[in-house]
């Protein structure tokens, strides 16, 4: 056998000797071809062509890889014209054999949500119905006397801190009256001019007397000013109170910024209250979510791409409707800093060549992915809660994706059909398209290789940005944008053997949005980091267990992540925790997501034919005063592979 | 792949030149032979011995090798031929 494996020196070959190389190749692949031949002609049963493909494919695959051993070549620069891959074809002529020209899997999900639906009281009659007419006077006796005796906005604060004696609901009615006032000193030379500047509350506060005393509109701030001083007037009247932006108009849709409250209704029930200008939007709920979508039925419009919250200082972060949710993911979107940490996993772009089809209890999808182009057809239909804005939705997503395994760009551009709940139990069909850009680098480096194993360096960036168009034209009130950004790096260390790794992962993630409700100037605003280390460790030959553990510090808190699996070749089986603890309860929820699966390969341990998984999770979520119930989910997956 | 090398019972001499093998083959191609041979491990022992020359032909090319070589492959072959 062989008398010396180490590398050979590189020399110059004579062109003798390179005629004798190509002489050798060309007889080789003849002698292959004609091994093939009589295997087909003879008309071999599938196992013993099975064995004589994997032979000639060994003879094929050990020319190329003794030249370029001697020739300390890269190997892909001796491929001859007989490829792998035309060689050991053992599957030929079998029923997949035209799929799997297109695809190289198939995937089909059924699965299914429990929850518990609640049925809310809404409308601002409910919200006052035990608000007595004494109640009333009394609240437009307290306003008025500071309207009067107020000279700037200082005083105008100081009367209303000393409402202590007043109830939420009446509270809740002062602020109405105030909106109101306010909303007769919009300016709409500013919104025409798309000026975004801060206004004083002195300044808000002697128009809206000017108003109030005589009946002159003094034209002075717009939507973002005009909710700013409400938010600083409630929080004198101590009750707690925030920005939220969102859009608005079932016919003209435009950016729009309202406050929001936490108050008790004239019964005694705590909810989150939404006030536009003079318009109440009791929700019923201390759950953010839900809260969004009621506000969402008030306003006609999804609020994705726009959907902050802020204080009357700053912008905090986005906050997301469960129909936001359901577009967002619709049209493609995962979150740069997801997107990349998969890829830093991979070392490359991946492009799946595939055909997903789920069925859920609310959504269906139909999607085939291959080469650079997708396509996807997702239908939607709300199970019945009032919460979810959206009735139903109509999708279809073209994707094309360009570049290679190291630069990629993704344009996803989906067009929607949504058909959007009312208040009073009406639909309202409105068609959108989003598009989602996304620009990927990744890159691998082997550090260094030795007898103790190797280091691997995977880097990359991601940035993913949204575009939506709810005009279907691109009017300049018809369009959003959101844009966020990941750059991150893992560090793998491989055993001498290849049997085990031991990673590191770093990511850094930033978002551009508006630096406060009234300025509204762009800016570029850290959203958070992760710390994540794993292992993939053979414990005995074919079983592997994997263990990953994260902590991502995020705008609004903390979240941990912890999975182990184990992997046998035939079966493998992954738990896995998550839990979030936000610093903002009020508008993200602390929660503990616990979730399984189990999956069984079928075929053979080396050409797995499919894979069945059983999945299911678990999640509990508490806002500020309020804990939801759990929500469940479980599902089958199929894989079939084509080979 | 080390537990299948070991349920094969080879050398080690074998061992390295199988590694030696995979190190030099492109990525992709790699995981096809590494499912080849995992698939099929009874063809190591048919292989080795013509990788082995095969080796010492692209070292020292010439035509007394090159048909040893071919001379190898055609008897390996009629044992999956009718």
């Amino acid at each position: 056998m062989m008398e010396n494996f180490e590398k050979p020196q590189t020399k110059e070959r004579s062109p003798e000797q390179m005629e004798t190389i190509r002489q050798f190749e060309t007889e080789e692949n003849i002698l292959i071809k004609n091994a093939l031949n009589r295997a087909t002609e003879s008309g071999r049963k599938k196992t013993g062509f099975k064995t004589l493909a994997a032979f000639l494919a060994l003879l094929t695959a050990s020319t190329i890889s003794e030249r370029a051993f001697a020739e300390s070549a890269p190997a892909e620069k001796l491929i001859p014209e007989t490829q792998m891959e035309e060689v050991y074809q053992p599957e030929q002529n079998t029923a997949s054999s035209s799929w799997n020209k297109l695809i190289n899997q198939i995937n089909i999900t059924i699965s299914q949500k429990q929850e518990t639906i609640k049925t809310p009281i809404l409308g601002e009659q409910n919200f006052y119905r035990e608000l007595s007419i004494a109640d009333r006077h009394e609240t437009d006796i307290r306003l008025d006397e500071a309207m009067r005796q107020s000279a700037n906005a200082k005083e105008f604060f100081q009367r209303l801190s000393q409402t202590e004696t007043l109830n939420d609901a009446q509270k809740l009615l002062a602020l109405q009256n105030i909106g109101g006032w306010l909303q007769q000193t919009y300016n709409f030379d500013m919104l025409n001019r798309d000026e975004h500047v801060a206004i004083s509350d002195n300044a808000m506060f002697e128009s809206m007397k000017l108003y109030y005393e005589t009946g002159e509109k003094r034209p002075t701030g717009i939507c973002g000013n005009i909710h700013t001083f409400m938010v600083q007037t409630a929080k004198q009247m101590g009750i707690e109170a925030w920005l939220q932006g969102g859009i608005t108009g079932k016919e003209k849709p435009e950016t729009h910024i309202w406050m929001g409250a936490l108050a008790e209704d004239s019964s005694g029930n705590k909810q989150i209250v939404f006030l536009d200008y003079g318009n109440l939007i009791p929700t019923g709920t201390s759950n953010y979510q839900d809260a969004l979508g009621i506000a969402e039925r008030f306003h006609g419009r999804l609020g994705t791409f726009n959907s902050y919250v802020g204080t009357s200082e700053k912008t905090l972060f986005p906050v997301e409707s469960r129909a936001e949710k359901v577009v967002k993911e619709t049209s493609g979107f995962k979150g740069a800093e997801k997107g990349l940490s998969e890829r830093l996993e991979a070392s490359q772009i991946i492009r799946p060549e595939e055909l997903n089809i789920e069925i859920g209890n609310e959504t269906k999808k139909i999607e085939f992915s291959k080469d650079h182009l997708a396509l996807a057809y997702i239908d939607y239909k709300d199970a019945g809660n009032p919460y979810q804005s959206l009735e139903s939705m109509q999708a279809l997503r073209v994707s094309w994706r360009l570049g290679g395994e190291k630069l990629g760009l993704d344009w996803d551009a989906t067009i929607l059909n949504l058909n959007l709940k009312d208040l009073n139990n009406g639909v309202v069909a409105q068609q959108e398209i989003i598009n989602r850009l996304n620009a990927d680098f990744i890159n691998s480096q082997e550090l260094n290789k030795s007898e103790y194993g190797k280091f691997i360096l995977n880097y990359g960036l991601t940035l993913e940005g949204g575009l939506r168009f709810m005009r279907l034209q691109s009017s300049k009130e018809s369009l959003v944008a959101g844009a966020e950004g990941s750059a991150g790096a893992r560090l793998i260390y491989v055993t001498p053997r290849e049997t085990d790794k031991f990673f590191i992962e770093a990511t850094e993630s930033g978002r551009v949005q508006i630096s406060d409700m009234q300025e509204q100037k762009p800016s570029l605003k850290e959203i958070g980091n992760k710390l994540k280390v794993g292992s993939e460790l053979e414990v005995r030959p074919g079983t592997i267990i994997n263990f990953e553990s994260a902590i991502h510090r995020l705008e609004y808190g903390t979240k941990e992540e912890v999975s182990l699996g184990v992997n046998t070749g035939k079966f493998r089986a992954e738990v896995g925790k998550e839990s979030v603890s936000s610093e903002f309860q009020r508008f993200i929820p602390s929660s503990e997501k616990i979730n399984a699966e189990i999956g069984y390969k079928l075929g053979t341990e080396n050409k797995p034919k499919g894979e069945i998984v059983i999945f299911g999770s678990q999640l509990k979520e508490h806002y500020m005063g309020q804990d939801e119930p759990d929500k469940y989910e479980i599902g089958v997956k199929m894989r079939i592979f084509l080979w | 792949m080390d537990d299948l090398i070991q349920n094969q019972n080879i050398t080690e001499k074998e061992k390295k030149a199988l590694f030696d093998f995979f190190l030099h083959l492109p990525y992709d191609i790699r995981q096809t032979v590494r499912g080849i041979i995992s698939a099929h491990p009874e063809q190591l022992r048919n292989i080795l011995p013509i990788i082995d020359k095969k080796r010492e032909f692209m070292k020292n090319p010439n035509r007394q090798l090159a048909d040893e070589i071919l001379g190898m492959e055609k008897n390996a072959l009629e044992q999956f031929l009718p």
